[in-house]
């Protein structure tokens, strides 16, 4: 056989197509079918699974930076944001504050107050219940204390003066009884 | 009237799975082709073709989008065989019975269907010799069916360069088989 170009072009040719040519088994569309049928298909995708994924994600970030940021509890800047009704003790707190009492308090106090004021500001309501709003005379009783202190501080000390002179009358006239009875006396 | 025509229209536009079921049909016998092609082997083949079908169903609700089905399904049929080839695949006892009974079926002279199998045995080892580059394109233009434009979607490179890589691959195997034959005949 000679063997020039074209005939190696044909014999390449002819190999080539030979080599592409190759029948599937009998039946491979029924198979394909079959394995169709057999798989599930694929459930449709949520669309709004990032939304919601989302929205996690940024209330997470949204708590952690109030827990970190302001290096407190959470409940107590979730409580600052939330506008509540004023508490008795608050009111109470204010009442005094109008009326001079704070002149009472101690410096050393008066600077941690300043200090911390935001903790001052919530009241544990859950914790400490907060006591009776003052009556009418105790209203009174701080305004008149408020207006003449000095008169006021004058008849309180009076006042404390006559309640321990009393309370040594009494204790003097309890006194021999408590230390022996009559009925066991000889 | 309008929304009566949408109705028709909606009656008569097939489903994802009656389109699935139409590309089993048209062509399965491509896409087996195809994974023939690289792996050389029937039973991987199949496997392949029925796994670049489940595939489709995934995307069964987009299919009425696709323009060139065959195509489409070409290229994954493609994809996963080559990540299916492994890195030398032997021939199985299967393929060598198919080609002898193949060899003995040719109503030709006996020195010709010696000599093509003889071509056969030759051309298998030099193809795998090529670079991907060059074997690729040569490997589909075996396939009838396709045409460059054809093996240019599925490879996703332009038909020029479809053309001017079967060139490049067609000189180096007429080289080599001459250079063969020559030594041989």
């Amino acid at each position: 056989m000679k063997l020039d170009e074209p005939n190696i072009d044909n014999l390449l040719h002819a190999a080539l197509q030979h080599y592409g040519e190759v029948e599937p088994r009998a039946g491979l569309e029924k198979r394909i079918l079959a394995r169709l049928h057999a798989v599930e298909p694929a459930p449709r995708r949520a669309w709004w699974w990032p939304l919601v994924a989302g929205a996690a994600t940024a209330f997470v970030f949204f708590v952690s930076y109030l827990r970190f940021a302001t290096n407190e509890p959470i409940f107590l800047s979730l409580a600052r944001a939330t506008p509540s009704p004023p508490s008795i003790a608050l009111v109470r707190a204010n009442a005094l504050k109008r009326h001079g009492s704070d002149r009472v308090v101690s410096s050393s106090r008066r600077s941690s107050t300043q200090e911390q004021p935001q903790v001052a500001a919530v009241p544990k309501a859950d914790q400490f219940p907060s006591p009776l709003p003052l009556s009418e005379q105790e209203q009174m009783l701080a305004r008149y204390v408020a207006k003449h202190r000095d008169r006021a501080v004058l008849m309180a000390r009076a006042q404390t003066e006559l309640i321990r002179v009393q309370q040594e009358d009494d204790s003097k006239e309890s006194g021999p009884y408590e230390q022996d009875p009559p009925h066991t006396r000889q | 009237m309008a929304a009566g025509t949408m109705l028709a229209n909606e009656a008569v536009a097939p489903s994802g799975e009656q389109l699935l079921e139409a590309a089993v049909h048209a062509h399965s016998r491509l896409i087996y082709r195809v994974a023939y092609s690289i792996l050389r082997n029937h039973h991987d083949a199949e496997d392949v073709t029925q796994e670049t079908f489940v595939r489709a169903l995934r995307h069964v609700r987009k299919l009425d989008q696709i323009e060139d089905m065959r195509a489409w399904l070409a290229r994954i049929a493609w994809r996963i065989a080559l990540d299916r080839k492994p890195s030398s695949s032997p021939m199985t006892m299967d393929d060598l019975e198919e080609r002898g009974e193949e060899a003995r079926s040719l109503a030709v002279p006996a020195d010709e269907v010696v000599l093509e199998q003889h071509l056969h045995g030759l051309l298998g080892p030099m193809i795998a010799s090529l670079p991907m580059k060059l074997r690729a394109p040569l490997v589909l233009s075996t396939l009838e069916e396709l045409s460059p434009r054809d093996i240019g979607a599925i490879l996703g490179i332009n038909e020029t360069a479809v053309r001017s890589r079967l060139f490049r691959a067609r000189a180096i195997l007429r080289e080599k088989l001459a250079a063969r034959l020559g030594k041989q005949l």
